[in-house]
Formats: structure tokens, C-alpha cells, sequence
């Protein structure tokens, strides 16, 4: 996080008692956008308690924020990232609990009235009062989002949360950081009534007057009773009921981290051990110990690193310009381009979307509205919202409307000399300050620019697919774009509430370039022998979210192959695809899982390998003349992982990207790279980079000279350094 | 209304019978795609505009002031206004000329004119009965109340209202538009030979002028929702194969025993929009845009309810007055086809000195109307009549039609349930 380091000096805790003696406690950090507990804050507010705790004339205490949208984010990411050891992890739990149990132990009811953001230390604060008042505003989330951070809630969460809403709601909270929306909360009893941001003062001291009779207060806890499923309240009081529950919640942390992740399952047994079998000191004390065994783990460190690049990442271009784009083109209605066009409309922009034909738009647009229906399910949009996103996708069959357009992307097929052709007509139908993108994967932006009549405002985008659901997009500069046509690209990837990573022009470029070596590597050790099961659970095991096979088939085998055969002959030897792939991309109608035959095998909802795959590799075998060998696991994983890290720091060799951070993001974010290990080059400088030269070396003795060091493998190995050069 | 009003660019989207491809599509999205398209084709700033005025007969409930919801669908900013105008069959007409009207007070100098229907989604409506059953049902407070209120419901409550029916129909004469039109064919003696051959003769020139695309020029395609993978492209109205025999095989509609008119010798009900850019001359040259044409003048005229069909006769006389001109001046017409007996019965009156002398007190007749002249691409016999929007249609379709012929002037004129009618004259850039 970007933020300016003010000395903390002056207290963040504003007391003002009103005239119904009302304490009013209200948070504000000096210098901050929004309110994070660092240690002087907890501190402060440590000594307010204290004084509020003697004072008996005080009948209430409220707790708010002063900040504009937004309750309190949680801990000081900073603090958390410079926790030195398990004591001082627990001190730092510790130090929370007995602040938060100071508002437990309040002789006078505590509200906390959020409105915004109250997430993780700032939830937890808001469990410790008696009562929560929550806005209707949309901006008003509460979640416990530690989890994602590589730790648990230790300031209380795991104690008083599911005491409060019961197991059964709170477990996905604790355990998958799910986020609840402020009127969500109220109906599931975490929040006990709803008030409207303009009157927090006045709703606010309603309340309080209401709790303080006997009769007000017997209605709010009955309401907070009857928000519990009574099924769920049978279940969780009885132990067997119990052990139900935390069953099925481990099986599902368990398929959604495939175990690589520690923090979801201690803060389960922390539950487990601790509700309703020990009282809550003994239970603060167990939640403290926990957390002090995950806060130091590397595993922590990464995503907690990985989270803050990745605010970073968010904040890129010009923080302080905001570009406006209000209308866009999109041209071509096939799965990427009316990707592209919804993205767009869902982030309020006019668009305008060209097909050759009213077939093609036609189906475009039940794509975009397939996705939008699929968000309305969700409550993610509202049906009235949707209707409206869909009128702002105009379709067209000509250029109708385009002179005015702030930015238009071109999204047929990659076909050099269509580009070209549409490419020429789009400049031709343009204004003079249109911003042109081209989305490509493969095609060379400069020689793409060259026939541009106005180079500077040209650009290329790289948008992974499919587009909904792929955080990333490749911003790729030409020789003359300017800095303007590229502060537009990145807004307009912010815009789509997606995150930007500006790259060099290079075949494959930044993402796919490290990626499509991994999958080759992985075809290579198949025509080797390995099985692809083997392979598949392997590269899961170290924490990629789909093993290589089955991303290969996922993408489809003609478009992977194609990338491939393309990298081949852009970088040579190094990218040499198999014999093996030959064969299977050449069968035919081997496409992956688009026609359920890839190298496995789809059925409904489940997969196997496919027979055939290996019936076509022995040919593929038996002309490359390779006998089948066994491969011990940890070359398997190094194979096809370091083959990565070679070809990452090629590319910052190269300047394709020039900062590990920006690389590592986008494989995290483009690939689903284990974000546990913190990104490529992360994982690289933590296992060491002398290490995986050696490894490298031994490598392509074995297995063939593509495993031949990066220079600057070499010169980092030698130095001794890390590829991140600060930490 | 003397100085002349520019209208830039139009289009509407294919009109589609009830019930079939829009019937999801609402009034204020029908609306809104054509607003948007007519900006795209403009290719002007939306801030500029200063009002939307859009016609809209059965104003949809979910949607009060259609206009505005239309505007801001559209992508029209927030600070440009706009209304609904209702003068039912010509609503789509006076939002042209409430837009002109606008522009030539100084008010506006930039307008979106157009008018909508989906007669679809026009609800049945609960009865009075079952309504206050309703009512009584959300006083009730204890739980035996609630089943005293329940126990006094009967079946027969749940009889519908159809609104459109009682849309259709005059309060006042309490005639319904068919029966209006049955009055017509008597006094003017129009039989059901004659009216089915002037259907006939709608469909013909309708099909006629999609084939050659001239109806594509103006319309633009829609997604038909919910599903959005087919486009509505054309109307879907003219008949190719419509023939003499099959229309004299439907049983007439409104009055089954002596009756004339069926539903093939009317308009059928139908959704559809239309969306027109209206400026000031000054507006014109300040844009540099090549208008399509011009508006130089409208009239709206009062009759009987029960001849309300006779309405273009009246409104094209007082136009005539207003603008000093006569029909010989006007090369080419379109005549709403509400019904087949209506615009025949029009044809004898535009030319008849007695009826000039009664009705219009004019010496003379207002002149002719030849086939030739009137109605050459079809009407809404065949292409269908959304009551909000035909007007507006009527005088896209005449600019353009003058344009392909090299014609100057034309006049477009409906009749107007309730006893109205309204009439409007065009000049070709």
C-alpha cells in the first residue's frame, strides 16, 4: 500500500460525549485514507477505554469512523509484514485481544456503527461491542479477510464470530474471508439494525436509547436469535452436529487449496477446539498461539508481499489524472471481442460492437448476456442493471458511430493480413484522437504499427481469455505509442476493474512467453513417459491451479499448439515443441475439453485420461527414437517450474518487464501461479538462485541444452544476490 | 408555424406484431435503441441536445415519463430533459411537433423526437371487485380477518380487465376504433370487396418496398430479448403471399352479422419505435449536417368520435389554411391505415366539393388523392400501426421516399381515436 508516512504522532480517537452522555468514540488516522489499527492506534484507543471505563457517568459507548466510506481495513499490513518471530506474532495477537476485551468487558452497552469498509481487526473490534449498526450503503462490506493473507483473525474473530452468528455462517467468513454486504449482515444477525449514513448521529443515539430499556433490548437479541436457521442451531449444539459441519468445512478448504495452503485449516481447528469447549480466555489464548505459527511462515510473507504489488499494480498510470473514456468500440463479436464489449458496458462506457454480420453480433451479445445473467443469479447485478448494460452495447454492422469514440479495440481473429485490412478501414472511420488497441496474443505489434497513419496512438492490448473471468491484460507499447495512448490503455484495463502489466513487444510476450515453455517442458516429459495424471498432480501439488495437461486441453489443444509452434520459431531451439504435440494437434479432432477430447477425456463432470493420446505418443516415440524412463518427481516439478524462471529472467534480461514485482504479478494473475509462493521470481529468490542454476546445469546435461542458464541467472547466482534486489 | 424546423436523421426499428418478437422487449428499451442509433448516426456530441420528446400511447407502468427513462437508457447525459407527449394514434406525430414547436419558440435548438409502443406488454388489469378485495386484505390485521376477507373472494373476480380493449375504445361515444371505421364503410359505402382490395394493395407495396430495401434504410436491427442471439431485421407484417381469396375468408371483427371489417382490411397490433433529430436552422448550419429535410408546418383538427377516421380530411384542410397553400402543391402522401374502409372514405372526401362544402367550409374540394400518390410503400394495414410511434414513422418514411422520387413537398396525416385528427407537412432537402 501506498501511503504517506506521517510520524504517528497525536491520538486517531476522538471522544465526544453528548448530552444523553453518549460517549462517542470516533477513528481517524491522520495522513491515511482509510483507518488501519497499527500499534499506537490500539494503544490510544487502550487508554480511551481505560478513562471511559471509570467514568460512571457515561450510559453508552459508541464506536465509528471519520473516515469518508470506510469503518476501519483491518490491521497495519505494514506491521504484519515486519513481524519478526512466533513471540512476537503472539504479542502482537495478544496485544488486540486484551484492547477488544476491554470493550467486552464495558459496564455500558457498546455499539459499533460501521458504515464502509470493516474488515479483519476492524470486524473484530465491532464483535468485541454488544451491538452493530450497519449503513445500506453499498459501500459498507464486512468480512475477515485474514485467511488470504496467510493468517486467522487473532484479535477475538475466531472466539466471538461464530458465538454470534453460529458455526455455520461464520466458518465460510473465518475460513474463505467471504464478504458480507451491510444489509446481508443485519439479516444473518451479525448486525443488529440498519441505519443511513447521513444520520449515524441521530439513528445511532435512537438506538442506544432503545437498548437501554429492558423491553428494547429483549427485542433486538430475540430478532438476533431468530436470524439463525433453527436446523443449524440443533446441529451446532450438539457435538456429533458439530463435527458434521467442520467435516464438510475441511473438505471444502481442502478442494479449494489442495492443502498448500495452512492458514484456513488452523483457523478450523482454532473453532474446533475452542467453541463450545472452552471459555473465551482460553480460547484467545489458543487463537493467539495459532496465529503466531502462521504469521512468520514464507507462505504468509508471500501473499501478504503479493497483496500489496498488487495494490500497487491497481494504482498504475496517472493517480492523479483521471482519463474519462466514456465510449468504446470493440471490433469483432467473437468470444474475446464481446468479452471485451461487456466489460466495457459493465464499466458504464457506450460501446459499440462490429461484426461482419448480424449472425455473428447475434451471438455475441447472448454471450455478453449470458455472463450478465449469470451475475444477476449471483445478486451480483440487479436485472434492471443488466438490462441497461445490455442497451449500452450497440451492435453494427459498419462503422456507424465510431468517429466519435474515445478508444476502440480490435479483437478478430489473429490473421496478420485481416489485421491489417481492419485495422486500415478502423483508422479511416476514426476521429484524430481515437485511441486504436489491437488485442493479439501472437501477431508483431511493431510491424502492425507500421502501416498505422497515426503510430503514436496505437497500442496493444493482450486480454487473456475468457475475458470475464482473467484478472490481467497485457498493455504492449509500440516504438511511437505515446505516453498518452498508454495511460488510456491502463485506465481502461483499471476501468474493467481489471489490473494492468505494461510489456515490451516480444514474441509471446511477457505472460505466455514464460507460460508456453512450461507446457511444452511438460509435453516433452510426457513423450518421455511420465503419465499424465502423474504430471497433472505434480504441478498441482506445488500449487498451480490446474496441472499442465489439463490447462492445455482447458485452452484448447489447436490454440496452444499454435502459440507454441509460434514461440518456436520465434526463440528456436530453446522452445522446440515435441514430436508428441505434433501428433496430437495434427489428429485432428484432438481440441481439449471445447469438444471433450484432449488429453483426457470429458464426461459430465468428470475426467479421464484419454487412450488414444497415448496410442499417438508411442509413434511420436518411436521417431524421435525416445525410450520411455522414469523421472523422479522432484525433476518433474523443477522441469517444468525452472524452465519458467529461465525464461522470466530472459525477459527482464531483456527489459520485457523491468521489475520482478510487475512479473510476478502477472503470472499470478495471468496463470494462476501459485500466489502461496509469492509470485515466479519470488519462489526463485526463496529456493535461491544458485540453487536453480545448479539445477539448470544438471538439467541440461540431462535433458537438452534449453536448459542452458540466463545470463542473468548467472550473474545474480555469482553475485549471490535475489532477482528482488530490496528484500 | 412559419419558419422551418430541419430534421437531421431518423431511424426506427422493425416493427413486429404483437405478442411475437418484442414482446420482451419493452417500450422504453424499443425507445432507447433507436435513440441510441439515431446519435450514432449523427455522430453528435449527446450533451448537445437540449430535449427528447417521445410519443408513447399506453404509457408503461414500469417506466412513467417514457421519455426520460429512454433518454438515459440511451446514453443521453443527465442534463438533457425530456417528456412523453399522448395524443394516442398520433402521438408519434406531435412529438414532431411539439419538438418543432420547441425549436421555434427558442427554447430548444436540438431535439430527439420520436414516439413508442410495445401494445404487448399492455396489462390485464384486475377488476374492481378483486382490487378491493386486495385492499381489504392489507387492513386486515388479526388472522381471522384475513380468512373473513378470503372467504368472500369468488371465482368471477379474477375476470381481467384488458386494457387494450378499453384503449381502443371511445368513452365518449363509446364506440370501439373498428366500429368507427363500420361507420365509414356505411356512409360512404365502401364495401368489403373494395376494402379488402385496398389491404391487398398494402401488403403488395409493402413487401414491394422491403424487397428493394428502402424500409432498410431506415431500420435498424434489434436483439430479441431475453435471449438476444436473434436480431428482429425486417418488419414482420407485409405478406408476400397475402391473397384476395384469403382475406375474404376472415369473418368481420367488430360486427359480426352485417359487418365489414376484419382483421386482414386492419391494422394489426404492434411494437416498434421511431427516433427522429429535429433542429433549428441555425442549429444546421452551425453542425454543417445535410438534413433529410424539413418540417414547414402541422395542424391538428377536432370531429365527431364517431367519424374520428375522417380526421386527416379535417387536419390536412386546417393545414392547407394555416400554411396558405393548396394540394396541388404536395407531390406525394401518407394516410395512417387505421383501417381500409377509413382511408378509402377519405379518398372520397379529400375529393368530394359537397363534403368540402359541409364538413370543411371550403368552396371547393381539397383535391384529390390519387393511389399513386398516397401511400406508396404500404401502410400500417401491412406493416402494423404501434400507436405511439406510427406518426413519427409516417414522416420518416415520406422524406425518405421524396428523396429516392426528387420530389419537394408531401403531407402525412392520421386519424385519431377520440375525434382528432393531425397532419403534418414535409420538405425534402
Amino acid at each position: 500500500m501506498i501511503s504517506l508516512k506521517v510520524p504517528h504522532h497525536g491520538n486517531p480517537w476522538t471522544l465526544d460525549i453528548d448530552s444523553a452522555w453518549i460517549a462517542w468514540l470516533t477513528f481517524d488516522l491522520k495522513g491515511e485514507k482509510v483507518n488501519v489499527f497499527n500499534e499506537h492506534a490500539l494503544a490510544e484507543l487502550e487508554m480511551m477505554l481505560d478513562q471511559l471505563h471509570a467514568d460512571e457517568r457515561i450510559k453508552a459507548l459508541v464506536l465509528t469512523s471519520g473516515k469518508r466510506d470506510s469503518f476501519i481495513a483491518g490491521a497495519d499490513i505494514e506491521e504484519l509484514a515486519k513481524i519478526k518471530d512466533d513471540e512476537d506474532a503472539r504479542a502482537k495477537s495478544q496485544a488486540g485481544q486484551t484492547v477488544f476485551e476491554k470493550i467486552a468487558t464495558m459496564p455500558v452497552p457498546t455499539v459499533a456503527a460501521i458504515h464502509g469498509a470493516c474488515m479483519g481487526g476492524g470486524l473484530e473490534m465491532a464483535l468485541a461491542c454488544d451491538y452493530r449498526l450497519v449503513t445500506d450503503h453499498p459501500k459498507t462490506i464486512l468480512a475477515l479477510p485474514e485467511v488470504n493473507l496467510g493468517i486467522l483473525p487473532g484479535w477475538g474473530g475466531t472466539q466471538r464470530l461464530p458465538q454470534l452468528i453460529g458455526l455455520a455462517m461464520a466458518l465460510p467468513m473465518i475460513l474463505g474471508g467471504k464478504n458480507i454486504p451491510g444489509k446481508k449482515a443485519y439479516r444473518m444477525g451479525l448486525a443488529d439494525g440498519i441505519i443511513a449514513e447521513a444520520f449515524v448521529r441521530q439513528q445511532g443515539a435512537d438506538f442506544v436509547e432503545r437498548v437501554l430499556t429492558r423491553s428494547g433490548r429483549a427485542k433486538v437479541m430475540k430478532r438476533r436469535a431468530k436470524s439463525q436457521s433453527r436446523v443449524m442451531k440443533m446441529l451446532q449444539a450438539n457435538p456429533l452436529g458439530r463435527a458434521i459441519i467442520y467435516r464438510q468445512s475441511l473438505k471444502q478448504v481442502l478442494k479449494k487449496t489442495n492443502g498448500n495452503y495452512p492458514a484456513p485449516l488452523k483457523a478450523l481447528k482454532v473453532v474446533q477446539k475452542t467453541f463450545r469447549r472452552r471459555p473465551i480466555d482460553q480460547g484467545l489464548v489458543l487463537e493467539a498461539t495459532y496465529f503466531s505459527k502462521l504469521a512468520c511462515t514464507p507462505i504468509s510473507r508471500n501473499l501478504v508481499n503479493l497483496f500489496q504489488a498488487s495494490q500497487r499494480a491497481k494504482k498504475a498510470g496517472a493517480p492523479d489524472v483521471k482519463l474519462e473514456l466514456r465510449s468504446g468500440g470493440v471490433l469483432g463479436a467473437g468470444l474475446m471481442g464481446a468479452g471485451i464489449a461487456s466489460a466495457m458496458s459493465r464499466a458504464g462506457m457506450a460501446v459499440r460492437l462490429k461484426d461482419i454480420s448480424w449472425e455473428a453480433l447475434g451471438k455475441g451479445l447472448s454471450t455478453i448476456a449470458k455472463g450478465y445473467k449469470g451475475r444477476v443469479k449471483r445478486r451480483r447485478m440487479t436485472q434492471g442493471e443488466m438490462d441497461q448494460a445490455m442497451l449500452r452495447v450497440a451492435p453494427t454492422i459498419d462503422f456507424t458511430g465510431f468517429a466519435n469514440l474515445d478508444i476502440v479495440v480490435e479483437a478478430v481473429i489473429e490473421n496478420m493480413d485481416l489485421k491489417v485490412k481492419v485495422l486500415r478501414e478502423l483508422e479511416d472511420s476514426v476521429g484524430p484522437d481515437t485511441i486504436i488497441c489491437t488485442n493479439t496474443s501472437s501477431l508483431p505489434l511493431n510491424d502492425l504499427a507500421a502501416i498505422m497513419k497515426r503510430p503514436k496512438r496505437f497500442i496493444g492490448l493482450h486480454f487473456f481469455n475468457p475475458v470475464d473471468r482473467m484478472p490481467l491484460v497485457e498493455i504492449v507499447p509500440c516504438k511511437k505509442t505515446s505516453k498518452e495512448t498508454i495511460l488510456a490503455a491502463v485506465q481502461l484495463v483499471k476501468d474493467m476493474g481489471k489490473i494492468p502489466v505494461v510489456v515490451g513487444d516480444c514474441p509471446g510476450f511477457l505472460v505466455n512467453r514464460i507460460l508456453i515453455p512450461y507446457l511444452v517442458e511438460s509435453a516433452w516429459m510426457f513423450e518421455e513417459g511420465i503419465d499424465i495424471e502423474r504430471l497433472d498432480s505434480l504441478l498441482e501439488q506445488f500449487g498451480m491451479p490446474m496441472g499442465p495437461m489439463a490447462l492445455v486441453d482447458e485452452v484448447g489443444i489447436d490454440v496452444g499448439y499454435k502459440a507454441a509452434k509460434t514461440l518456436e520459431s520465434a526463440y528456436g531451439d530453446r522452445m522446440n515443441v515435441p514430436s508428441a504435440l505434433d501428433e496430437v494437434a495434427e489428429s485432428g479432432d484432438l481440441l481439449g475439453k471445447k469438444n471433450g477430447k484432449g488429453f483426457y477425456i470429458y464426461e459430465k463432470k468428470s475426467k479421464k485420461p484419454n487412450e488414444r493420446v497415448y496410442r499417438l505418443i508411442e509413434e511420436a516415440r518411436r521417431r524421435d527414437g525416445i525410450s520411455p524412463r522414469d523421472i523422479p518427481d522432484g525433476d518433474v516439478i523443477d522441469r517444468a517450474i525452472l524452465i519458467m524462471v529461465n525464461e522470466a529472467a530472459r525477459c527482464l534480461e531483456e527489459h520485457v518487464v523491468d521489475d520482478p514485482e510487475a512479473l510476478d504479478i502477472a503470472m499470478v494473475m495471468g496463470t494462476g501461479f501459485a500466489p502461496f509462493r509469492g509470485g515466479l521470481l519470488r519462489y526463485a529468490d526463496e529456493r535461491g538462485v544458485r540453487e536453480i542454476m545448479h539445477r539448470l546445469e544438471e538439467f541440461e546435461q540431462k535433458y537438452g541444452e534449453r536448459f542452458k542458464p540466463a545470463r542473468l541467472i548467472e550473474k545474480v547466482a555469482k553475485s549471490g544476490g535475489r532477482f528482488y534486489s530490496n528484500n | 408555424m412559419s419558419p422551418r424546423i430541419a430534421i437531421l436523421e431518423g431511424v426506427r426499428t422493425p416493427f413486429a406484431k404483437s405478442g411475437g418478437s418484442f414482446k420482451n422487449v419493452a417500450a422504453d428499451d424499443l425507445g432507447a435503441i433507436v435513440v441510441r442509433e439515431v446519435l450514432a448516426k449523427t455522430g453528435i456530441d449527446p450533451g448537445a441536445f437540449d430535449e427528447v420528446v417521445i410519443g408513447n400511447v399506453a404509457q408503461p407502468i414500469h417506466a412513467a415519463n417514457v421519455s426520460r427513462v429512454i433518454a438515459l437508457k440511451a446514453g443521453l447525459p443527465n442534463q438533457v430533459v425530456a417528456h412523453t407527449v399522448h395524443r394516442n394514434c398520433a402521438s408519434g406525430m406531435q412529438a414532431l411537433s411539439t419538438g418543432a414547436l420547441q425549436i421555434i419558440s427558442g427554447q430548444s435548438d436540438l431535439v430527439i423526437a420520436g414516439g413508442t409502443e410495445c401494445m404487448s406488454q399492455i396489462p390485464l388489469l384486475f377488476g374492481a371487485k378483486m382490487t378491493e378485495l386486495f385492499v381489504r386484505l392489507m387492513r386486515a390485521r388479526t388472522v381471522g380477518q384475513r380468512v373473513k376477507v378470503l372467504s368472500s373472494f369468488r371465482p368471477s373476480y379474477l375476470k381481467p380487465i384488458i386494457a387494450i380493449q378499453l384503449g381502443l375504445t371511445d368513452p365518449i361515444c363509446g364506440l370501439n376504433m373498428g366500429e368507427t371505421a363500420e361507420v365509414l364503410a356505411r356512409e360512404f359505402g365502401i364495401d368489403r370487396a373494395e376494402q379488402d382490395r385496398y389491404a391487398l394493395q398494402s401488403h403488395q407495396r409493402a413487401v414491394e418496398a422491403m424487397k428493394e430495401g428502402r424500409f432498410g434504410e431506415e431500420i435498424v436491427p434489434v436483439p430479441v430479448m431475453p435471449a438476444y442471439e436473434r436480431l428482429q431485421m425486417h418488419d414482420d407484417g407485409p405478406r408476400p403471399e397475402q391473397s384476395i381469396e384469403a382475406l375474404k375468408k376472415l369473418r368481420p371483427f367488430f360486427d359480426r352479422h352485417a359487418g365489414t371489417v376484419t382483421a386482414g382490411n386492419a391494422c394489426p397490433l404492434t411494437d416498434g419505435a421511431v427516433a427522429l433529430v429535429l433542429a433549428s436552422e441555425r442549429k444546421v448550419k452551425e453542425l454543417g449536417i445535410e438534413p433529410l429535410g424539413w418540417i414547414t408546418g402541422s395542424a391538428c383538427a377536432g370531429l365527431d368520435g364517431r367519424r374520428m377516421g375522417l380526421g386527416p380530411a379535417f387536419a390536412t384542410s386546417k393545414l392547407l389554411d394555416d400554411m396558405n397553400m393548396e394540394m396541388s402543391d404536395f407531390d406525394l402522401f401518407e394516410l395512417n391505415e387505421a383501417f381500409a374502409a377509413q382511408v378509402l372514405a377519405n379518398q372520397v372526401a379529400f375529393a368530394s366539393d359537397a363534403f368540402a362544402q359541409e364538413e370543411l367550409g371550403r368552396k371547393k374540394a381539397l383535391g384529390e388523392l390519387p393511389d399513386e400518390k398516397l401511400n406508396v410503400n404500404g401502410g400500417a394495414i401491412a406493416l402494423g400501426h404501434p400507436v405511439g410511434a406510427t406518426g413519427a414513422r409516417m414522416a420518416l418514411t415520406l422524406l425518405k421516399e421524396m428523396k429516392r422520387r426528387g420530389l419537394q413537398r408531401g403531407i402525412a396525416s392520421l386519424c385519431i381515436s377520440g375525434g382528432l385528427g393531425a397532419a403534418i407537412a414535409l420538405e425534402a432537402a
